[in-house]
């Protein structure tokens, strides 16, 4: 089996030590929460940091509660307990659902929800071995110079491939950053970045305490569909989260739908506000946004499943979102 | 959709036989240790006193030359106490052995490390050993090897082709071997034939994918013998060949196998095996390989294939003759190609009455890892092509594939082949079985393609059957066991049949159990260990019930006799007056424990026998080594597919194998149901692929292997039980039956949904949209 390499690991007591120890370490420190991503990554050289400073076990990064503002969710809840809680399985269902396709139940155990939404980009041509990168003379996402599936770009194109990331966009969620220098809220979706090597614009300095979804989305419908090859196990190689709010009349007062796995970044579809907020929602309507969503899916060949496939998926599963949150579902 | 009413979860809770004997509803004996932890494989097995750890160095190229090699300062590097590579060979010829083939001659063509060239990514490039892991590894990264890389060919067709990168220079020609089976006159069928057909189906090179790494090992060379502790299925057959390998007699050589965590045919020695062992004899210490998943991805692979068949039909459907064409891809080395060849061609004619037949195979190298034997060796690719070839005949002959089967198939005592027994099982009713298992009635859509046009964004439902026919424990000469009896009335079978997960053990228990009618718990069965000179040719080719199940029981039935003698000699009677009803002696009125007879030959007095199994000698000019049975599966299934996406949502499954008896009920239907998951994964999702000169997924993430969720909820599997088996109490080897069937029969569903027909290996929504012109 693959083994880890030596590396120093910090246990801090509290976010406060966390975020000195971070701020002290620098660049050679990595946060480390379930592990999930890190240790594989570490094993097959993806990561190389000299020092780890473990989150687990923060009492703070606990916790999932209702609160005047909203729903609060600590970075350091696992997302078995993300998938299974009440008040979540109850309002946002789609974000259950999206906890629940990760991976494995194991995985899903030692895997948090923090960890879920900084989850690395991935590639087929960087997801492999030293061994195997080696020998392809690897790209410029980790020790190489090159992009290897688009040779002719300057960024690294590997996909955002978190599933709780684009539910917890489209949701209006803001995450909670904690620094030395003090804690600063934002909106979830300005932390990502389209560029496959440096996805988040989170500062190398904080850490994730948690996730606040808004009270307004309490009310709202939700859906999670994520394409893979297999029932389990699988990363998104297409996720899409949709939330809409219809009123009495059938009038749409709200829609969102956020697409993962399209790019380095969780992609919004503004067509689905534009189109859908204040009018009866039809089929043709919906269509229209499908088609949006796919004309803005950009699915290369460095994933599974032929690209052409994803990108019509893309259209495919934006329509089947959309259509059951309207209650116009015809398919099954 | 199904009604929820009728999903379940987890396999097969609807079962054909409940448990009836004692023996089924007892768990494995195997089965306390695995639960708990306690049961040791290769990994868990400790230490021996100064043991050394193995790092492997593979080529990072599919087909390269080396122009050098410097080790230098891998030599140098701490706690490193040896480097094997081409410069230091320390006298040893490279050379592997290829075991001798029933079939062809062939010539050897593999070194256990790289010599002038590689000709697969992962070959075997060199190998340190140091003092703990790390620092071996630590030092692989050391060792210069400079390549000059030459261009691979990763295509069996293409490697045919004049002008195709040659891997072995001296034969001049990739084409390994040739091979073919043939009967009645083929001309003269098609000339009685109404209509002809050409069919063509492909299947990919793919990973066995144990859940225990292949290649793991500990091996220690002492005073001019080897011991070695391998997990493997064959441990007679590999002592041989590592003695010969070392030029040292094959009793100088000892085996013993752990338990082994699954293996379908990858757990044989591989050429780091050969490595670790030269490395033992040349630091005087044990040496011990734990390799990684990207190494047992590397050493061992399942044939790719390409089937073409030409047939002829009447017009009532009934088949005149058939002609087929078989290309065997067996990677970089011979390995298992000229098994797998022959096992293609002789069977890749289904299960059918076909008065003119002629099937030709050609085997050829490519620059793929070498493939070896898996699960149903070449029967996988045939069924996958003649159980497609007989649902699109049918289909354009306008006749219902059932029909067409059940007029075609073979029936019992039919004469089959030159050498082999006649049919000896019921397709009728597996056939039955296998539709009733998903409520339907066989009767398929024959007109589904004024369907898909209309179809737009709709689930369609197809369904689809395919039937199977495999030789039954085949070839391997005498399979021996040992049955010792001590005077506590203990019994102990020896045997070198590995425990490989499918319950060999458990299985012998039962056997000498039921064979001697004493409790099972009475019985203890030993790991495989060559020091018990005890043959057998390994578990594989359905032949461990068959052949080292019938070992057992005659090596229990002779203890037995033994037993009879000493009491008559005891007490009275004649041996044949004696009789052993539920672990007591009896004899007319009186009745004795065993060791109470036992006693009588001194404190550490045993009763012991060899028990043997023979197979049919081979006839002369018969294609079929010596086989004992057949054995057949019938399976079929309900599925929907998306005409817009081609996503496939599989209902329902059944398959129905013809065990002759389960003797563990629970593990042979283990054995049903494992298999056809395993062949759910081939029909779906398994291909090793190989792209830009290298193996891209050679992984346990990026190889898809079927999950839970992949298994249809209604999954029905069940067995013939009629007791007709030359095995023990009526068995039969059945444990290859179901895997093969799951490909055909999800391609022929598809086809009874839209009308169109997926023609390679796996089955994917990519491939179903572009047969629908969807692209
Ligand atoms: C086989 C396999 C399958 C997988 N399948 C999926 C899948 O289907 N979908 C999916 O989304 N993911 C998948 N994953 C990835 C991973 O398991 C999950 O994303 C998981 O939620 C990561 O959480 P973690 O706590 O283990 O993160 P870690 O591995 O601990 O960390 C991941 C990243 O987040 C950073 N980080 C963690 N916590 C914080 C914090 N509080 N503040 C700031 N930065 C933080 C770390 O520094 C690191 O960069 C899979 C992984 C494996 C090995
Ligand atoms: S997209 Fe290009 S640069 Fe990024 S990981 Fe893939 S090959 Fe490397």
């Amino acid at each position: 089996m693959l083994r880890l390499p030596e590396f120093n690991y910090i246990q801090p007591r509290s976010l406060k030590q966390a975020t000195k120890a971070l701020a002290d370490l620098g660049a050679d420190a990595m946060l480390v929460a379930g592990g999930t991503d890190v240790y594989p990554k570490m094993k097959r050289g993806q990561f190389t940091p000299r020092h780890l400073i473990s989150l687990r076990g923060l009492r703070e990064l606990k916790g999932i509660r209702d609160s005047k503002e909203g729903l609060w969710i600590g970075a350091g809840e696992s997302l078995t307990t993300v998938s299974n809680h009440r008040l979540i399985a109850k309002h946002f269902p789609a974000l259950a659902h999206a906890a629940e396709s990760v991976s494995t139940p194991q995985l899903r155990n030692m895997g948090t929800i923090g960890g879920n939404v900084f989850v690395d980009t991935r590639c087929n041509y960087y997801d492999q071995t030293f061994f195997w990168r080696q020998a392809v003379g690897f790209c410029m996402k980790k020790d190489g110079q090159i992009c290897l599936v688009a040779p002719g770009s300057s960024k690294c194109l590997a996909i955002a491939s978190s599933d709780t990331s684009p539910v917890l966009v489209s949701l209006g969620a803001e995450a909670v950053l904690v620094s030395r220098q003090g804690e600063r809220r934002v909106k979830l979706g300005e932390l990502y970045r389209d560029d496959g090597i440096d996805y988040s614009t989170k500062a190398k300095d904080e850490v994730l305490k948690g996730l606040l979804i808004p009270k307004e989305a309490l009310g709202r419908r939700n859906v999670y569909l994520k394409l893979r090859r297999r029932g389990s196990f699988d990363f998104p190689i297409l996720g899409v989260a949709a939330t809409m709010d219809i009123d009495e009349r059938g009038e749409c007062r709200y829609a969102s739908v956020v697409l993962t796995a399209v790019a380095s970044a969780p992609k919004i579809v503004p067509e689905a506000s534009t189109l859908l907020q204040g009018k009866k929602v039809t089929k043709e309507l919906i269509d229209t946004v499908a088609d949006a969503a796919a004309k803005i899916s950009h699915p290369l060949d460095n994933a599974d499943m032929d690209y052409w496939y994803r990108k019509r998926m893309a259209k495919v599963y934006t329509r089947r979102a959309l259509e059951s949150l309207a209650g116009l579902d015809s398919s099954a | 959709m199904l009604d929820v009413s009728e999903r379940r979860t987890g396999l097969s809770t609807l079962t054909g036989r409940q448990v009836v004997t004692h023996f089924d509803a007892q768990p494995r004996i195997d089965l306390r240790d695995k639960v708990t932890g306690q049961a040791q494989y290769i990994e868990d097995l400790p230490d021996l006193p100064l043991t050394a750890y193995g790092a492997t160095l593979l080529s990072p190229y599919s087909h390269a030359k080396i122009v050098s090699i410097d080790s230098t300062d891998a030599e140098k590097s701490p706690g490193v106490l040896a480097v094997l590579d081409r410069e230091h060979l320390d006298g040893q010829n490279p050379r592997l052995k290829l075991a001798p083939h029933e079939h062809f001659k062939l010539g050897d063509d593999q070194d256990f490390i790289a010599i002038d060239k590689v000709r697969f990514e992962g070959e075997l490039v060199a190998l340190v050993v140091a003092e703990d892991l790390r620092s071996a590894q630590r030092a692989l990264e050391k060792i210069r090897v400079e390549y000059e890389p030459l261009p691979p060919v990763f295509d069996a067709v293409e490697a045919l082709a004049p002008g195709a990168p040659i891997l072995h220079e001296e034969r001049g020609t990739n084409l390994l071997l040739e091979d073919s089976l043939a009967w009645g006159d083929i001309d003269e069928g098609f000339r009685q034939a109404d209509r002809v057909f050409e069919e063509s189906y492909t299947s990919p090179s793919m990973f066995h994918h144990p859940m225990e790494h292949v290649g793991g090992c500990l091996a220690q060379y002492v005073n001019g013998e080897l011991n070695l502790w391998l997990p493997t299925s064959s441990p007679m057959r590999d002592g041989s060949e590592f003695a010969h390998f070392l030029g040292i007699e094959a009793d100088k050589v000892r085996v013993r196998v752990p338990y082994v965590g699954g293996g379908f045919g990858s757990k044989i020695p591989t050429p780091s095996h050969y490595a670790a062992v030269v490395l033992s004899r040349k630091i005087g210490r044990p040496v011990r390989l734990i390799p990684s998943e990207e190494h047992s991805f590397r050493q061992n692979s399942r044939h790719a294939e390409v089937f073409k068949a030409k047939i002829g039909v009447k017009a009532d459907g009934t088949l005149t003759a058939l002609d087929v064409d078989l290309i065997v891809d067996t990677g970089a080395y011979t390995t298992g190609g000229a098994t797998a060849a022959h096992n293609s061609v002789i069977s890749a004619w289904g299960c059918y009455r076909i008065p003119h037949l002629r099937i030709k195979g050609r085997c050829v190298y490519t620059n793929k890892v070498p493939a070896g034997h898996t699960r149903a060796t070449g029967k996988i690719q045939t069924t996958w092509g003649i159980e497609c070839t007989m649902d699109s005949v049918a289909r354009q002959m306008g006749i219902d594939p059932y029909e067409f089967r059940k007029k075609n198939v073979l029936l019992r005592g039919d004469f089959v082949a030159k050498g082999t027994p006649s049919m000896d099982t019921d397709y009728l009713d597996l056939m039955q079985q296998a539709v009733e298992g998903i409520g339907w009635d066989g009767r398929s859509n024959l007109a589904p393609s004024n369907l898909s046009a209309t179809a737009g964004s709709r689930w369609m439902r197809g369904r689809g059957m395919a039937l199977s026919l495999r030789h039954g424990s085949q070839g391997g000469g005498r399979a021996y066991a040992m049955a010792t009896m001590d005077a506590r009335g203990t019994v102990t079978i020896q045997h070198n049949a590995p425990e490989i997960g499918q319950g060999t053990h458990n299985l012998f228990s039962i056997i000498a159990a039921r064979t001697l009618d004493v409790p099972q718990k009475e019985i203890r069965v030993k790991s495989p260990d060559t020091a018990v000179h005890l043959p057998f040719a390994g578990v594989s080719a359905q032949r461990t019930t068959m052949q080292m199940g019938n070992a057992v029981h005659n090596a229990c039935e002779k203890l037995k006799q033994e037993l009879f003698s000493l009491a008559a000699q005891v007490k009275g009677g004649k041996p044949e007056e004696w009789r052993l009803i539920q672990g007591r002696l009896c004899w007319a009125e009186t009745s004795f424990s065993i060791a109470e007879i036992i006693k009588v030959l001194g404190g550490s007095g045993v009763l012991k026998c060899v028990g043997y199994h023979s197979v049919r000698p081979m006839e002369k000019e018969s294609a079929f080594a010596g086989m004992d049975h057949w054995a057949p599966s019938a399976a079929a299934i309900d599925l929907e597919v998306n005409a817009e996406t081609g996503e496939l949502r599989i209902l329902r499954y059944s398959v129905i194998a013809d065990a002759g008896k389960a003797l563990h009920y629970p593990s042979a239907k283990a054995q049903v149901d494992g298999g056809a998951v395993m062949g759910f994964g081939h029909a779906l999702f398994e291909e090793t692929i190989y792209e830009e000169g290298q193996l891209q997924n050679g992984d346990a993430f990026q190889y898809r292997l079927p999950v839970m969720k992949d298994i249809p909820e209604v999954f029905y599997s069940s067995m013939l039980e009629k007791e007709d088996g030359p095995g023990p109490f009526g068995s039969k080897g059945m444990s290859q039956t179901s895997i093969v069937t799951v490909a055909p029969a999800i391609g022929n569903a598809v086809y009874d949904a839209l009308g169109v027909r997926v023609r390679s290996l796996p089955i994917t929504p990519e491939k179903i949209l572009r047969v629908l012109g969807k692209i």
